[in-house]
C-alpha cells in the first residue's frame, strides 16, 4: 500500500491530505490547512520526499489551437508557435494540451487541441521551493484540471461547478476531458444565484459558440450550500458525490477535494516544465539505483560473509592438507636411490628367479607317492627338464594281474589319477596287450609345480 | 535549480554505487580463489595417495633388498663362482657319502658358470630319493640346476637312479656389488 501527500495551494493557504492508496481506491489518513507562508516550516519538517501538488494559478491561459496533423515530437512546438501567434507574449509559458477532435478549416483538416497554459515563472518558484527543501514534485496540476481526474467519465457532455478560495470555476467536460473552463470571482462562499446566473451563461455559450449541449450541471459541494439560490439553471443540476473508492469522512472529502482528486488515478496533465521531468527522471534513476545497490550489497555482503567462512575452512583444510603432506622431494629421493639400488641387482635377482622359477622334481615326486599302483610294476621312470619351464615324465613297467582288462583298468585308474593332479598336464597311457607292458607319459610344470 | 538538488544526492549515490562495486567484485576474487583452493586440495590429495604409493613401493623394495642380502651368502664378494662351485661339490660329495657323485669340465658363459653334476646311487627308498632332490633342490649359490632323473629296476632285482644337473653360479662381474 503507497503513501502519498498531496498538497493543494491555494491563494493563501495549503491543504495537505495524507492518504494511502491501493489499486484505484484512496483511503484518506489525515488532513490538515495551514497558511501559505507555513510551506517551507512543513516541507522542511515533513519526511515523505516526493509530492503531488495541485496550484490555484492566479493567471492562467486557455486556448482552442487548431494544427495541421503531425507527428508527436513536432505537436509542442506548433502549439507553442500558434500561442505566440495569438498571444504575443514575451514571457515563457508551461503548456498542458491535449486533443480534443479534428476540424476542417478551408478545406485543410487540422488537429484540435485544448491548450492550459501558465508562466513558466510562476511554476519554477513552486518547484524551486520544494527542491530548496530536498522535496521534489511527482506532479503539478492546476487546481481545475486536478479535478477532473476524480470527474465521472461520460460521453455526454456536461458542466461542472467547483469552488476554489473565493473564485468559482466552471468547466465542460467530455469523454472525461476538459473542454472549456471558465473561473470568476465569487461574491462569496457556497453556492449562490449570482454563481448560478454565471452557469447559465455558460451553458449558453456552450451552446452558441462551442455548439456543445451540456446535459447537466454537476456541482462538486455540498447541497446545504446551494438552499438559500432562487435561480435555476436551465438544464438538471446535480450534487458530486464521494465515489466508493475514496474512503474519507464525508465533510472532510468535499473540503479537500483538490488535493484528493489530485491523488486519484484518473488521467490528468501536470504543468511541469520539460527540463523538469528529465531532472526528475534523472534523480528516480539515482533514487531506484541508489536502492538497488544499497539492497544488493545488503545481499552481496551475506554472500562475502558466507564465501569468507567457505575461504577460511579451505584455508584450514589447505594447512591441514599440507601438515599430512611432508616433504614429497625427500620421499622421491629416497624411492629413486632405492629404485637404483634395485636396478643395479637385477641381473642377480633374474637369475635368483630364473633358479627358482623351475619346477620342482622333489613337488613331482611327492605328488606321485599317492599313486595308487597296484597292479602294475614300475620298472623305469625318466623325468627330464624340458629345457624352459616344465618337466617331461615317462613311466614303463608291466602288469603284475594276469587279467588284461584288470590290467587296462589300472593303467586307466592311474591315469586318471595323474590327470587329477595340479601342474600335470597331456597324460597318456598306453598298454602293450601282447606283452604286458605299459608306458605312462605326461608332463608336469607352470602353477602349482612348486 | 537541479544541480544542487542532485549533487545533494549524488555521494549518496556514488557511496552505493562503490560498495556494491567493491562487494561484487570481493565476492567474484573470493569465490575464484576458493575454487582455486579447492583445486589445490584436490590435487594435494591426489598427490598424497600417489605419494603413499611411492612409499609403499620404496619400502617393497627395500624389503626385497633386504630378502636379497639375506640370500646372497657374504663370502660371494671375496671368493668366486668358481671357486664356490668347487666347495659345494665338495660339500655335495660329503653328503651323499655312498653315492656316486661324477662331474665333467666346468664352463663359464656369459651370465653363470656351471659344473655338470651326475649323481648314482643304489635306490634305497622312495623318501631318500625324495630327501636327496630335496637337498639339492634347496641349494643356493651354487644353485642346482635339474637336468634328469632316471630310475631303473632290473626285473627282479634291485633298481639304481641316476640324477643329472649343473651347479650354476651367476658370473661376476659387477654383478653383486
Amino acid at each position: 500500500m503507497g503513501k502519498t501527500v498531496s498538497l493543494s495551494i491555494e491563494e493563501n493557504s495549503v491543504k495537505v491530505v495524507y492518504a494511502s492508496t491501493k489499486g484505484r481506491s484512496i483511503t484518506v489518513t489525515d488532513a490538515l490547512v495551514m497558511p501559505l507562508d507555513r510551506l517551507d516550516t512543513f516541507l522542511a519538517e515533513e519526511k515523505t520526499a516526493d509530492f503531488i501538488v495541485s496550484v490555484d494559478f492566479t493567471s492562467y491561459f486557455q486556448e482552442t489551437v487548431y494544427i495541421p496533423p503531425a507527428k508527436r515530437n513536432l505537436v509542442r512546438p506548433l502549439i507553442l508557435s500558434e500561442i505566440k501567434k495569438k498571444n504575443p507574449v514575451q514571457e515563457d509559458i508551461t503548456p498542458l494540451y491535449y486533443k480534443t477532435g479534428e476540424k476542417t478549416i478551408d478545406g485543410r483538416r487540422m488537429d484540435e487541441y485544448f491548450v492550459f497554459y501558465v508562466f513558466a515563472r510562476e511554476v519554477n518558484e513552486i518547484v524551486a521551493r520544494f527542491l530548496a527543501r530536498g522535496k521534489r514534485i511527482s506532479a503539478l496540476y492546476p487546481s481545475i484540471l486536478a479535478v477532473q481526474k476524480i470527474l465521472p467519465r461520460s460521453e455526454v457532455p456536461y458542466l461542472c461547478l467547483f469552488e476554489t478560495g473565493r473564485r468559482k470555476n466552471i468547466f465542460l467536460v467530455s469523454n472525461g476531458q476538459i473542454l472549456f473552463t471558465r473561473s470568476a470571482q465569487s461574491i462569496g462562499e457556497g453556492i449562490l444565484d449570482f454563481d448560478l446566473q454565471n452557469v447559465n451563461m455558460t451553458i449558453n455559450y456552450c451552446r452558441q459558440t462551442l455548439r456543445i449541449e451540456p446535459a447537466r450541471v454537476l456541482i462538486m459541494g455540498r447541497e446545504a450550500d446551494s438552499r438559500a439560490t432562487s435561480v435555476e439553471t436551465s438544464i438538471p443540476m446535480e450534487f458530486f458525490s464521494r465515489p466508493d473508492w475514496v474512503e474519507a469522512r464525508e465533510d472532510l472529502f468535499m473540503d479537500y477535494l483538490v488535493p484528493i482528486s489530485a491523488i486519484s488515478r484518473g488521467r490528468a496533465h501536470t504543468v511541469l516544465p520539460e527540463d523538469y521531468r528529465r531532472f526528475y527522471s534523472v534523480t528516480n534513476v539515482m533514487k531506484y539505483s541508489t536502492r538497488v545497490f544499497a539492497s544488493l550489497s545488503v545481499i552481496l555482503l551475506l554472500l562475502l560473509l558466507m564465501n569468507g567462512g567457505h575461504y577460511l575452512r579451505l584455508r584450514s583444510e589447505v594447512s591441514e592438507v599440507r601438515s599430512g603432506h611432508g616433504d614429497l622431494r625427500a620421499v622421491l629421493e629416497e624411492h629413486g636411490s632405492a629404485r637404483e639400488k634395485l636396478e643395479k641387482k637385477k641381473k642377480i635377482i633374474d637369475f635368483i628367479n630364473s633358479m627358482n622359477g623351475r619346477p620342482s622334481v622333489a613337488g613331482l615326486l611327492l605328488d606321485l607317492s599317492s599313486l595308487p599302483i597296484r597292479a602294475l610294476e614300475v620298472h623305469r621312470m625318466d623325468v627330464a627338464s624340458d629345457g624352459s619351464m616344465g618337466l617331461r615324465i615317462q613311466m614303463e613297467g608291466s602288469t603284475v594281474s594276469t587279467s588284461l582288462l584288470h590290467s587296462q583298468q589300472e593303467l586307466d585308474r592311474i591315469v586318471e589319477y595323474m590327470r587329477s593332479l595340479k601342474g600335470m598336464s597331456s597324460v597318456t597311457g598306453e598298454l602293450s596287450l601282447k606283452s604286458g607292458h605299459f608306458r605312462i607319459s605326461a608332463g608336469y610344470g607352470g602353477e602349482g609345480a612348486r | 535549480m537541479y544541480e544542487g538538488f542532485i549533487r545533494a544526492r549524488m555521494p549518496l549515490f556514488m557511496v552505493t554505487g562503490v560498495i556494491f562495486a567493491l562487494l561484487l567484485g570481493g565476492n567474484i576474487a573470493l569465490m575464484k580463489y576458493n575454487l582455486a583452493l579447492e583445486m589445490l586440495i584436490r590435487k594435494t590429495r591426489a598427490v598424497d595417495v600417489k605419494k603413499r604409493h611411492i612409499m609403499r613401493d620404496t619400502e617393497d623394495i627395500r624389503r626385497r633388498l633386504a630378502l636379497l642380502g639375506r640370500m646372497v651368502p657374504r663370502s660371494m664378494t671375496d671368493v668366486s663362482g668358481r671357486e664356490m662351485i668347487l666347495r659345494a661339490t665338495d660339500a655335495l660329495k660329503t653328503r651323499f657319502r655312498g653315492d656316486t657323485v661324477s662331474v665333467s669340465e666346468m664352463t663359464s658363459g656369459l651370465n653363470e658358470i656351471y659344473l655338470p653334476v651326475e649323481i648314482s646311487f643304489a635306490f634305497d627308498g622312495y623318501y631318500r630319493l625324495l630327501s636327496r632332490l630335496r637337498s639339492l633342490e634347496h641349494k643356493s649359490f651354487p644353485f642346482f640346476r635339474f637336468s634328469t632323473l632316471s630310475f631303473s629296476r632290473k626285473k627282479g632285482g634291485a633298481a639304481s637312479c641316476v640324477i643329472r644337473g649343473d651347479l650354476v653360479m651367476p658370473a661376476t662381474g659387477g654383478l653383486l656389488k
